[in-house]
């Protein structure tokens, strides 16, 4: 007798044990775009501790940089136009040459206000590692691509494809201690969100 | 029938013997609890986003085996290794063939309840592999010789001091320090050495997506996406039930995910992973171990709809009171109580058990589990199949007895209140289990019946 594979006998006794399917019912409404969602973003993001900065130009991150962050060589950006290099990164390039940075900043395509996620994917991180690896991780987000919750968020990604993409809400924190919540567990001790009109 | 020793009752009493410590347990849980209400109240269609996922799951489990083979094939189309395990040695052996092939004797894992279902790092140590959980709570624990209380907050069960003297032994901190921020430094110093020089990791799933055969981890730490990054060889690991249809449903589980787990609006990290980024290789491990029997089980497949945030434990009465080791399983709580006498009857007969049915984990389930309701069935089931204690049993059916028949139940009234009279000391001691932690209460002088023959009868 042939004996079955694992996956054929997973298969078969679900087919055996499932229930009836029953259609699938979209409840959720996706809110309609347009509206504006600042205030709600910028409270979450405070909620979750990330510090919004907003901003006119590119050069504007430059001098926030410079007054906020220690001076180092460390800073990394795959941003155009600011000056702060890529180190020009290789897609074969080992992620651990990227454990010194201090600070990284990034592009991402939208943000979220219910919850004050960003979503960012592979092509703007230079390297997957970065946005976690980074000390420090600003994330420079365009005004006009608020939205306001999960739903629309998904709505809008429909025409986004990448080999890995992340929402990104705060800086790295763990309140496993004890419920005392530390900010800066494995990846960036914190997050500015540069809002660009 | 298992050692009564290891039965939840001895063992919350156990817990339970410190009872500053329980207070402190209690308390911390109850404030998790509250957060969770703060964020739920935010959000006015709370209810319809449960109603929601609730049903997607529905809709899931009865075409569990056509979803999970569009994403085996999306999966493959991306470029991922699929494997299937019927259960957890299969499981085991996989992970172990993945790494001896390329030869890798060190193993980094990010949080994952499956692999501690599936008893694996135990499995690795004896294979010569060695391996390091990242999420700090874990960490702890595994330092410490201890399984998670908790499946979000793994080391709740922990005091500061405890941990400081754990790090002192074990990472090298300075003697009698115990603040959480150096503490946690430490940790961070000790886990990027190791994300750093670990050639493969091993990631949970929190949700699969069938249509794009992309896979969802969520951490605030940042740990799983370290380790997966850096890795050559990512290895992710999830149970066939963790599977949702469409991408846009990703939308309503991670709304509902942290707000329930913590009272986060989203936990920081929720990374999509589709495709193994250049030169690594990534493979997905699609693990059984008694799902597909619990889905043939109609009044406990609703169990499967679970999305391990812990909102039932944190607001049991019961598992705040007595600790997650008292369950002697891998997921403690309401929902580990309905899930592990799947797996043995025999050994978790205790655990539906241990509850009040007060209902509170159905209330705050955000896919809708009636879990209080699968606790109450699973007692019938498991006292039909002969797997409780004889005591237990003939209790219950005395008081069935009692209950039915009013002459039995007027008679056991009045012997109550006239040994709470009379001869209190019978059941003020430590012999009845009702008098531990409780004043018996003080008694009527008559029943309800007898006052009501005196006084109600007129009009």
């Amino acid at each position: 007798m042939e004996v079955m594979s694992s996956k054929e006998s997973m298969l078969a006794a679900i087919r055996k044990n499932k229930p009836l399917a029953v259609p699938l019912k979209e409840i959720c409404e996706v809110p309609k775009s347009g509206d504006l969602y600042h205030d709600l973003f910028a409270r979450q993001a405070e909620f979750i501790g990330a510090r919004v900065i907003r901003i006119n130009t590119l050069e504007a991150i430059e001098s926030y940089v410079n007054e906020n962050f220690i001076a180092t060589d460390r800073i990394f950006s795959t941003i155009k136009g600011i000056p702060y290099s890529s180190a020009g990164i290789q897609a074969s390039a080992s992620g651990h040459q990227f454990s010194d940075i201090e600070l990284a900043i990034l592009p991402a395509h939208f943000a979220v206000a219910e919850n004050a996620a960003v979503w960012i994917s592979e092509e703007q991180m230079g390297q997957r590692i970065i946005p976690f690896i980074c000390q420090h991780l600003a994330l420079v987000v365009p005004a006009s691509s608020i939205v306001k919750d999960m739903h629309a968020a998904y709505a809008s990604m429909t025409d986004l494809d990448y080999g890995f993409g992340t929402f990104i809400a705060g800086p790295s924190k763990t309140a496993d201690i004890e419920q005392s919540l530390i900010i800066g567990a494995h990846g960036a001790r914190s997050l500015t969100i540069f809002i660009i009109s | 029938m298992h050692k009564p020793k290891d039965n939840h009752a001895a063992l919350a009493d156990a817990f339970n013997e410190d009872t500053a410590r329980v207070d402190w347990h209690d308390e911390t849980l109850w404030w998790i609890r509250a957060k969770r209400d703060k964020a739920v109240q935010q959000i006015p269609e709370w209810e319809e986003l449960r109603e929601q996922a609730s049903h997607i799951k529905d809709h899931v489990l009865g075409n569990l085996d056509t979803y999970l083979e569009e994403f085996e094939a999306n999966l493959q189309a991306n470029g991922v290794i699929v494997h299937w395990a019927k259960d957890a040695a299969e499981h085991n052996e996989i992970v172990h063939g993945i790494l001896s092939k390329k030869d890798i004797r060190q193993l980094v894992k990010s949080k994952s309840m499956l692999t501690e279902e599936c008893h694996l790092n135990a499995y690795l140590e004896i294979k010569g592999i060695d391996v390091i959980d990242s999420d700090l709570g874990e960490r702890i624990v595994q330092l410490a010789k201890e399984a998670p209380s908790h499946i979000v907050l793994p080391c709740i069960h922990k005091k500061k001091e405890e941990i400081g003297e754990l790090f002192f032994r074990t990472l090298g901190t300075p003697e009698g320090v115990s603040d959480p921020k150096i503490l946690t430094e430490a940790a961070r110093n000790h886990l990027r050495e190791v994300f750093l020089s670990r050639r493969a990791a091993l990631t949970g799933v929190n949700f699969a997506v069938a249509e794009t055969g992309e896979f969802v981890v969520c951490t605030n730490e940042g740990n799983a996406d370290m380790a997966a990054h850096l890795a050559d060889v990512h290895i992710a690991s999830m149970g066939i039930e963790k599977i949702i249809p469409k991408r846009k449903h990703l939308g309503v589980f991670l709304r509902l995910l942290t707000r329930s787990a913590t009272g986060q609006p989203i936990t920081t990290y929720s990374s999509h992973y589709k495709r193994p980024r250049a030169g690594q290789e990534m493979h997905l491990i699609l693990v059984d171990n008694g799902r597909s029997v619990q889905l043939g089980r109609e009044d406990f497949r609703n169990s499967l709809k679970c999305i391990r945030c812990g909102a039932c434990m944190n607001t049991c009465p019961v598992y705040r009171r007595s600790g997650g080791h008292s369950y002697h399983t891998v997921i403690a709580g309401p929902i580990g109580s309905i899930l592990a006498p799947n797996l043995d009857m025999e050994k978790h007969a205790d655990l539906p058990f241990a509850s009040t049915l007060c209902g509170s984990c159905t209330n705050v389930c955000p896919v809708k589990i009636d879990i209080h309701n699968q606790l109450y069935k699973w007692r019938q089931v498991l006292v039909k199949a002969g797997y409780v204690d004889k005591k237990k049993a003939v209790a219950m059916q005395a008081m069935a007895y009692t209950l039915s028949s009013t002459t039995a139940f007027d008679l056991a009234g009045k012997a109550g209140r006239m040994i709470l009279k009379y001869a209190p000391f019978t059941v003020n001691n430590n012999l009845n289990a009702w008098y531990k932690n409780r004043e018996m209460p003080k008694v009527p002088k008559m029943s309800f019946k007898e006052w009501f023959k005196k006084n109600g009868s007129d009009e």
